[in-house]
């Protein structure tokens, strides 16, 4: 568990990182493979891959001279406490805001 | 619409949010039990706040109570919170725990904690609302992930997307 999700999120701030993530929640794939549906450059992925790999998103595995990336589910569960905890929050502010609409209306500030 | 706005920072998540309101009202919000009570629970959910010394050091013991028949095995469920408050700005920063109880105020240790800092700034027509949430410690966050753990990664990614590209 890292002590901080910092490194977490950057991984995933990124439109082709997360299109990655998306492709390898289906299947486990090699470099190419996943540069093909992306289309882009085998340099481009590898690189992109190197992010994801050292936040410990993805796991390889060595094959003759191909690398195979397979999704490490595991490393994204503390996501689901941050989307809890941010649809609680947005949840809780919609009722505060009514609340401060009815009360305006009232006169009762 | 008023905006919404969230980002992490290390364990830390956090909400900003503007309110077409006074800044005096947005904190009276958070300030007076029987305004706490009007807003604070989740929906569907009864809030009775039984103690709020608000003043550091002071304590918030609160009961949530289910009263929606529609959520099933949740209908009549109770929940208690207890936090301390730890600083008081008047109308404009309220730092607090926030913790799990049982209905007699003792903190549940197995359960983490955290630490809820709120801000009330002016702006032009109305009040920005900083939130921000700090679980403890890593092993805090871990508790809560392995309590918590949902799958729905699909939507998970659709959220983070949300997140990071406001």
């Amino acid at each position: 568990m890292e002590e901080n999700l910092s490194p977490l999120f950057h991984a995933l701030a990124d439109p082709n990182r997360l299109r990655i993530i998306d492709l390898l929640r289906h299947e486990d794939l090699t470099v190419g493979a996943i540069a093909e549906r992306l289309d882009i450059s085998q340099p481009q992925t590898s690189k992109q891959l190197r992010v994801l790999y050292d936040a410990g998103l993805v796991s390889v595995t060595i094959e003759a001279n191909r690398r195979r990336y397979a999704l490490n589910r595991q490393a994204l569960k503390p996501l689901d406490v941050w989307r809890s905890r941010l649809e609680a929050e947005t949840a809780r502010l919609d009722r505060l805001e009514e609340f401060l609409n009815q009360s305006k209306r009232e006169g009762t500030s | 619409m008023e905006t919404l706005k969230s980002y992490v920072e290390g364990n830390t998540l956090v909400v900003e949010r503007s309110f077409n309101a006074p800044r005096a009202l947005v904190f009276e919000a958070f300030s007076t039990p029987a305004h706490l009570e009007a807003w604070w629970g989740p929906a569907g959910w009864k809030t009775e706040v039984h103690t709020f010394e608000f003043e550091p050091g002071g304590t918030w013991h609160y009961c949530m109570t289910c009263v929606d028949k529609e959520q099933g095995d949740y209908y009549g469920m109770e929940s208690w919170g207890k936090s301390t408050f730890l600083e008081i700005d008047p109308h404009r920063k309220i730092v607090y725990t926030d913790a799990f109880s049982d209905a007699d105020g003792h903190v549940n240790p197995e359960l983490p904690v955290m630490t809820i800092t709120n801000e009330f700034v002016d702006i032009p027509n109305g009040t920005l609302f900083i939130s921000r949430s700090e679980f403890t410690d890593a092993e805090s966050l871990q508790q809560v992930v392995d309590m918590g753990a949902v799958e729905g990664f699909a939507s998970q990614l659709e959220r983070l997307d949300a997140i990071v590209s406001r």
